[in-house]
């Protein structure tokens, strides 16, 4: 069966793919009736060409590639009100954090995506000192993203007043931390439990570039 | 009382004032913290983006770390309290999930020890208390409390208060002497997920908040959680209202007259200081 979306364009309907966001989210996608509450609380609806309501549609027409286009994907920052108004109890959240694994699998997203360059470092920051440290975290996203002059004088105004540490702790037993990335990383973890494989085993140092 | 204490990366950093006045608020009030020895990162969202599993265990380990010091654990940062406290549910809950962390983390799980945010510690030493400390009543000051997200979402695993309307800072402001403004937007989110990803969009959310608590009549907005205090600050339009962002520890400390106000003050990005001298609240 072919769908049209409202941009003209056509898509095949996948079944499957509903299923495989069922079971990854671990959300009762079937139930969902459209009463778009999830889309009313969200706090970035007006900014996103897919909003919360409409993603959980093309999930469940199994618009497979429709959805894990969809701008809220990066958009959503995981305020977790969708969830909390659900009458279904549906979190969104959690399907968007599965269908941004499952669209970094599928290739649709560059590697130097900026929210995946954040997670990315933000983790192997993590796996190796078992802290965040801000600054060094700052720096090298801004690097990585090609964006060293944004926000420099934030950045100046913020080291002034002693937010931005040029040391910080890390933990003793780094080799316990790092152990438990490796375990969830090789332990091919339940589905539900890893949204976005590619980007744990990057971290997990388990192999993987990235 | 006594804690163990959770500081979180944050607080070591861009909310350095948020644990600087909390341990001088404590102190004050003869609530004891030890700092968690050798906690890890909570793995906050990036995290729990990745993998359900990966945040539960780094969380759990901190909570294994907790429950062999032998003290409720206290968390400061809203994101932290948010992380540690689905790790606590995931590990209260009988099944394979207790079970995998368990063995992970090579622990048994007694549940003795509990999470427990900042605010509902520091309100546990009891409103009528703390009002008998206050020194120097905030008179005049009118406050927009402003919860966000992660205190109160998902509100069967975090909630320590109401969803959708809590008041716990909102009865401190006024045991302080501070008038609480009725306002809409408590538990709306700032977009602090956003702040160095997509500045323009978590502009946008900041901006909002800060004209909804200039029009209901507020002249400061105070917060528990440090990721809403940063993005309130440095993520606002140079247009927008002016309203200084206080940690509630910050104005709890100002009215108990307790030492160092100065030194959290100064770290502040939008100066409260003005507001403070024009009501006779500082120096
Ligand atoms: S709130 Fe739930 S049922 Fe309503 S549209 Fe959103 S996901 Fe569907
Ligand atoms: S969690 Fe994301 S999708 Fe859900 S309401 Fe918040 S911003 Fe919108």
């Amino acid at each position: 069966m072919y769908l049209l979306t409202s941009q003209g364009e056509r898509e095949q309907a996948d079944p499957r793919f509903r299923e495989e966001v069922r079971l990854r989210s671990g959300q009762p996608v079937e139930l969902c009736f459209q009463c778009q509450e999830c889309t009313n609380g969200c706090p970035v609806a007006e900014f996103a060409a897919y909003r919360p309501g409409l993603v959980v549609r093309l999930v469940q027409l199994g618009l497979r590639h429709r959805a894990l286009s969809a701008d809220l994907l990066w958009l959503c920052p995981a305020c977790e009100t969708c969830a909390a108004r659900c009458p279904n109890g549906i979190s969104v959240r959690r399907v968007l954090d599965v269908l941004r694994g499952m669209s970094v699998a599928a290739g649709l997203v560059p590697l130097n995506h900026r929210e995946l360059v954040f997670d990315h470092l933000f983790l192997t920051g993590i796996a190796g000192r078992g802290r965040v440290a801000e600054l060094p975290l700052l720096l090298r996203y801004k690097l990585a993203t090609r964006e060293i002059l944004r926000d420099a004088g934030l950045g100046l105004r913020m080291l002034r007043r002693g937010k931005l540490p040029l040391r910080t702790d890390g933990v003793k037993n780094r080799a316990e931390v790092r152990r438990l990335f490796r375990a969830v990383a090789d332990a091919g973890a339940s589905p539900e439990q890893v949204e976005n494989p590619h980007l744990l085993r990057a971290t997990a140092g388990a192999g993987g570039g990235w | 009382m006594r804690y163990s204490y959770y500081p979180g990366c944050s607080l070591a950093a861009a909310a350095a004032e948020y644990d600087l006045s909390l341990r001088r608020v404590c102190a004050a009030l003869g609530v004891d913290l030890a700092e968690l020895p050798d906690w890890n990162c909570c793995g906050a969202t990036p995290a729990a983006r990745v993998s359900t599993a990966l945040a539960l265990a780094l969380s759990a380990r901190n909570l294994a770390l907790a429950q062999r010091a032998g003290l409720d654990l206290m968390v400061p940062c809203a994101a932290c309290y948010n992380r540690l406290r689905r790790a606590e549910h995931a590990l209260a809950s009988e099944g394979p999930r207790r079970r995998n962390l368990e063995e992970m983390l090579n622990f048994r799980y007694t549940g003795e020890v509990k999470v427990v945010s900042a605010p509902e510690a520091v309100c546990r030493v009891g409103l009528r208390a703390i009002a008998d400390r206050v020194r120097r009543p905030l008179e005049g000051l009118q406050v927009a409390c402003y919860y966000g997200c992660l205190l109160v979402r998902p509100p069967e695993i975090v909630a320590f208060d109401d969803e959708e309307s809590p008041v716990l800072l909102d009865k401190l402001m006024l045991a302080l002497g501070a008038t609480p403004v009725e306002w809409a937007y408590k538990t709306d989110c700032c977009g602090a997920g956003l702040a160095l990803t997509r500045p323009e969009t978590a502009q946008r959310l900041v901006d909002r908040l800060l004209a909804a608590a200039a029009e209901a009549g507020a002249e400061a907005v105070v917060t528990a959680c440090n990721q809403c205090q940063i993005s309130l600050e440095t993520r606002r339009a140079a247009a927008s209202p002016p309203l200084p962002v206080f940690y509630f520890t910050e104005l709890t400390g100002l009215a108990m007259g307790v030492p160092g106000t100065g030194d959290w003050f100064r770290r502040h990005l939008v100066d409260p200081l003005p507001l403070l001298r024009r009501l006779r609240l500082a120096g």
